[in-house]
């Protein structure tokens, strides 16, 4: 079996950018709504005597659905503005960034650079078995190194090289990967690679 | 690249123009029949290259220029040589005219409503721009999406056919219909190359679509102010806008049944044929996209037999409706079922055949959270529950009723379909269950606008007009004052 062994020594990840789940307290979130619509339904409330002057039908009705659609905007004004701050932030990471740096930089984060290593090392048109930690790291490596063939998991009998990446996501925080790992692609001279 | 995007997505645009033109005889706003005729031309387009295939026909540029040329070209012959067709488009288009006139007048205008409608679509254009920025910024790096959306669209960019005998094609959801890996296959090869952060170009280009689609049926049914307003609310919804910057197809599948459901419920308030047609080509749309689309396509069926019990209509009538509609789906169903069951597929894998009652209450759990709670929806399900609980006696009472029921059976169905699912997946069902519940979403939006316009805030319309009135007349006099 001939080796080749490659050291990744990568910083740590970035944190993922995804929507209303970090650097948030949803419960300030929750009581500012409340805050609001209790001044809303207030106003309101002291009002309606007002608006049945002026010919509205239904006060009560016209509350709700003022309420409801008020909280639904401000719900989602918060959410979207939260969404534009982190568009701002990638805008801020990526301009002026190539594809390959861009993938570097935040998807794959520190297993891209070992994918592209691969891509470099192998034949092309060869068959590949990714054994990684986690089964994000199949999909992208499978993903990122086609037309590198997936071997057939059935038969096994076109198995060619494996590649070993034995890192973890941490939990939660898809796709930010934490950690710092000897990594290697072995070319299988038999069939079995050792692994059965 | 972008050029030939552009190129790419007019096409598109032009094909399906045609085809809706030659299936249905009724003039849609304009709006509404852009945005129908795109989501026609990525179905035709992605079956014309599952056809090419079958035909032994590799993919490449100039094959499948050659398919979308011949395609567009048999539409076009086929509207020239029929007389009637040719002079509905010429009405149509003058009605059109018409259309952007009065819309150019009405914008003229130097009105308070006139800026408010101003106001409103520069938020809407504003929010899809910020997704589609996001979009095209960051390449491609979601689970699914490298798992079997995109990485089927790169195995058969490469290999340039459809290949069952890769194992990145089958190894996840073989039997998956290909509408959205094909057409990303066919963008890939139409932008000149497979490009990892253009191919997410379609996805929010969809949702825009679907927003111009659910503002046409909400004007239909309210007014343009409040169908702006839900269309901002839609586009802002959190899973709506992060579901549009990656490339998963709930989304599209979504879209394609919730159009399907407008038009089914336009087509039992007023009777025309051509909603019905619309009906049956989304649902195919939808299956299409997304096998799941069986379920919702099932419940439908049973509310229109309920809507045809109901209103006393003729069971031949019913038999000619669905014989119709839903007979492409149908076929196109049992087809595509038996071909990936020859080729050795399908989606059993992930289902038990004995439902497991005693996940209800879990199942239950997470369908309140995916629908009440803040994360995904914001709190359109607390709005939905609100206008149903004070309208309620009006809207049995209405054809109102048909949408209620279709969205109780959806959520029903949810459920029960959960109790199926292998101990594997079950464990996921958080996740699924948002992407599954996603589809109910634009309906629930749909129907707590209408139903709160109609039954609450339309008794109070006209004091609302005549504010507004009051406030320009008083703009008005301030201005000439100023003036003066």
């Amino acid at each position: 079996m001939q080796l080749y062994q490659f050291n990744i020594r990568l910083p740590n990840g970035i944190p993922a950018l995804f929507i209303g789940k970090e650097n948030f307290n949803i419960l300030i979130l929750y009581f500012m709504i409340a805050i609001i619509l209790l001044i809303l339904g207030g106003w309101l409330f002291l009002t309606a005597n007002e608006y049945s002057a002026k010919g509205f039908i239904n006060t009560s009705k016209l509350m709700v659905v003022v309420i409801c659609l008020g909280s639904i905007v401000l719900y989602q004004g918060i959410y979207f503005s939260k969404f534009i701050v982190n568009v701002y932030r990638d805008h801020k990471q990526f301009k002026n960034k190539s594809l390959e740096e861009r993938l570097q930089i935040l998807i794959l984060n520190q297993y891209y650079p070992f994918l592209s290593y691969c891509k470099n090392k192998l034949p092309v048109d060869v068959s590949i078995q990714i054994e990684a930690a986690d089964s994000y790291y199949d999909f992208a490596g499978y993903y990122y190194l086609y037309p590198l063939r997936r071997v057939d998991e059935i038969n096994k009998n076109n198995k060619k090289y494996l590649i070993f990446f034995h890192g973890k996501r941490k939990p939660k925080q898809n796709p930010v990967f934490t950690y710092k790992q000897d990594e290697m692609i072995y070319e299988c001279l038999d069939n079995d690679c050792g692994l059965e | 690249m972008i050029f030939r995007l552009l190129i790419a997505n007019i096409y598109l645009l032009i094909l399906g123009f045609s085809a809706l033109k030659l299936m249905t005889c009724h003039k849609f706003q304009s709006i509404e029949e852009i945005s129908l005729s795109y989501f026609i031309g990525v179905m035709l387009t992605s079956f014309g290259m599952l056809l090419m295939n079958f035909l032994n026909f590799k993919y490449t540029f100039q094959s499948l220029f050659l398919m979308s040329f011949l395609m567009l070209c048999l539409l076009v012959f086929v509207i020239i040589i029929n007389n009637t067709k040719k002079n509905q488009i010429i009405n149509n288009w003058n009605q059109s005219l018409e259309e952007l006139k009065s819309l150019i007048l009405f914008f003229k205008q130097k009105e308070l409503i006139v800026v408010a409608h101003l106001y409103l679509v520069f938020i809407f254009l504003f929010v899809m721009a910020i997704i589609f920025y996001e979009a095209m910024l960051r390449p491609l790096y979601t689970w699914d999406a490298m798992s079997f959306w995109v990485v089927k669209s790169k195995v058969m960019y490469f290999k340039q056919m459809i290949d069952w005998n890769d194992q990145s094609f089958i190894n996840v959801n073989a039997h998956n219909p290909l509408n959205v890996p094909l057409i990303q296959v066919w963008f890939a090869y139409m932008q000149g190359g497979f490009d990892e952060m253009i191919i997410k170009w379609f996805y929010p280009v969809n949702t825009f679509f679907f927003s111009m689609i659910f503002f046409s049926h909400l004007k239909y049914w309210t007014q343009s102010l409040y169908a702006l307003i839900g269309i901002i609310i839609f586009a802002t919804i959190p899973f709506v806008c992060f579901h549009s910057t990656i490339a998963y197809s709930d989304l599209l599948v979504c879209y394609y049944f919730n159009i399907g459901t407008f038009y089914l419920f336009k087509y039992m308030n007023k009777n025309n044929n051509d909603y019905g047609t619309l009906w049956g080509v989304c649902c195919l749309g939808a299956y299409w996209t997304k096998p799941e689309s069986i379920l919702f396509v099932g419940i439908e069926v049973i509310i229109i037999i309920f809507y045809f019990i109901k209103e006393r209509k003729k069971i031949t009538t019913l038999v000619l409706f669905l014989l119709k509609n839903i007979s492409l789906f149908v076929i196109f169903y049992l087809f595509w079922n038996q071909w990936i069951k020859t080729l050795g597929f399908s989606d059993f894998k992930y289902h038990s055949l004995i439902p497991h009652i005693d996940r209800l209450i879990p199942i239950i759990g997470s369908f309140l959270e995916s629908f009440f709670t803040y994360g995904n929806w914001g709190v359109i399900g607390i709005f939905f529950m609100l206008v149903v609980g004070i309208s309620y006696s009006k809207i049995i009472k209405s054809v109102d009723i048909y949408l209620f029921i279709t969205i109780i059976l959806l959520s029903l169905g949810f459920m029960y379909i959960y109790t199926f699912i292998v101990e594997n997946q079950f464990k996921f069902r958080d996740v699924s269950f948002n992407r599954v519940v996603v589809t109910l979403v634009p309906m629930i939006l749909f129907s707590s606008l209408k139903w709160s316009w109609n039954y609450i805030l339309s008794e109070n319309i006209q004091i609302i007009n005549q504010w507004f009135k009051n406030e320009s007349q008083k703009k008005m006099k301030k201005r000439k004052r100023s003036v003066s």
